[in-house]
């Protein structure tokens, strides 16, 4: 009996994995605007270019899961890991990097950041 | 002569290259691909830092009948962002060799190699709907002589695409060669741009096809 439940529980589990990595993966789409953990909005996106750019640079973060920049509302929606967090300051040195300019930085607790204008 | 002297003016008023922009994100790759009657060039490059890249350049003269190889160095000199718009000023050196581009079996007795060295300035203003860019280059090809070019383009996107969606862009160049016996010449073009890919197509007025291609990896 124990080992048919064993088996039926694996295989519930190779059913249901495939379903929740890719729902995990669609988080690097649009979807991830409505959850995003920090929401940053940047001057200078004119074309796809642009959010390959910042897409890239912060994917190499640690503390970042899955980005997504929308060339319309000129933000980027950023989903960090369980725990993880990172700071205005590394945020907007993240975006100079990549060559854009921060507006302001929006968090989940309902704060909002806008750096002084240069 | 008039039309020159227009053409002339209007590309110093943009003074600028016609091509895209040489600096990408850092530990960015790029290839760039340019094919028209001037030339037909390849340019890979790293991007090691926010402002510089650097990478090979190929690039066979079509009217001179010659190749030039090798590095190239390009700088982004300053960037402008608004909300609303991009504004960037590049410029470039590049270093290297020239020579005959005929099959060794040719025999020729000139078939040698020249130093080579190439300055290049160029801007370009882009928002969502609207480009225009310009560019002057100098090349010193040794025995194949100097050449100087200047190049603008205007462009304008038909609809506006979000992220990941296909772009479309209608782009008309032109261009002043002074050195060439056309000095002044024109072309239409289509630009779809794609995520990491960009593929442009069009002719210029003597009926030559043009066709470049740039993808960021």
């Amino acid at each position: 009996m124990k080992l048919i439940l064993s088996a039926a529980m694996g295989a519930i589990m190779l059913t249901t994995a495939p379903a929740a990595m890719a729902a995990g993966a669609k988080l690097a789409g649009p979807e991830l605007v409505e959850i995003a953990d920090i929401s940053v909005e940047l001057n200078g996106l004119v074309c796809d270019f642009c959010s390959i750019a910042l897409n890239k640079t912060f994917k190499k973060r640690a503390e970042v899961l899955a980005t997504y920049v929308d060339l319309d509302t000129k933000i980027l929606s950023l989903d960090l890991k369980d725990g993880a967090d990172i700071s205005n300051d590394d945020i907007m040195k993240l975006v100079e990097k990549a060559g854009y300019n921060t507006v302001s930085i929006a968090r989940k607790d309902g704060s909002v950041y806008a750096p002084p204008a240069k | 002569m008039r039309y020159s002297a227009i053409l002339f003016i209007i590309l110093m008023l943009f003074p600028a290259a016609a091509s895209a922009r040489p600096v990408s994100y850092p530990e960015g790759w790029t290839l760039m691909l340019r094919n028209d009657a001037d030339q037909n060039s390849a340019h890979v490059h790293y991007t090691f830092d926010t402002k510089h890249s650097i990478g090979a350049r190929v690039r066979y003269d079509r009217s001179r009948d010659f190749v030039f190889t090798g590095a190239q160095l390009n700088r982004l000199i300053k960037r402008r962002n608004t909300r609303d718009s991009q504004a960037n000023l590049y410029g470039r050196i590049g270093a290297g060799v020239v020579s005959d581009d005929k099959d060794p079996g040719e025999n020729r007795a000139k078939r040698d190699t020249d130093a080579a060295l190439f300055l290049g300035l160029s801007a370009d203003w882009e928002t969502r709907r609207y480009f225009v860019s310009g560019s002057a280059e100098y090349w010193d090809n040794g025995r194949f002589g100097q050449t100087k070019s200047l190049h603008s383009r205007a462009g304008i996107a038909p609809y506006i695409a979000n992220t990941g969606a296909l772009h479309t862009w209608l782009m008309v160049e032109g261009h002043y060669r002074p050195d060439d016996a056309d000095e002044t010449g024109a072309s239409a073009l289509v630009r779809l741009f794609k995520g990491p890919s960009l593929l442009e197509f069009g002719v210029d007025d003597r009926g030559t096809p043009l066709l470049n291609y740039i993808h960021r990896y």
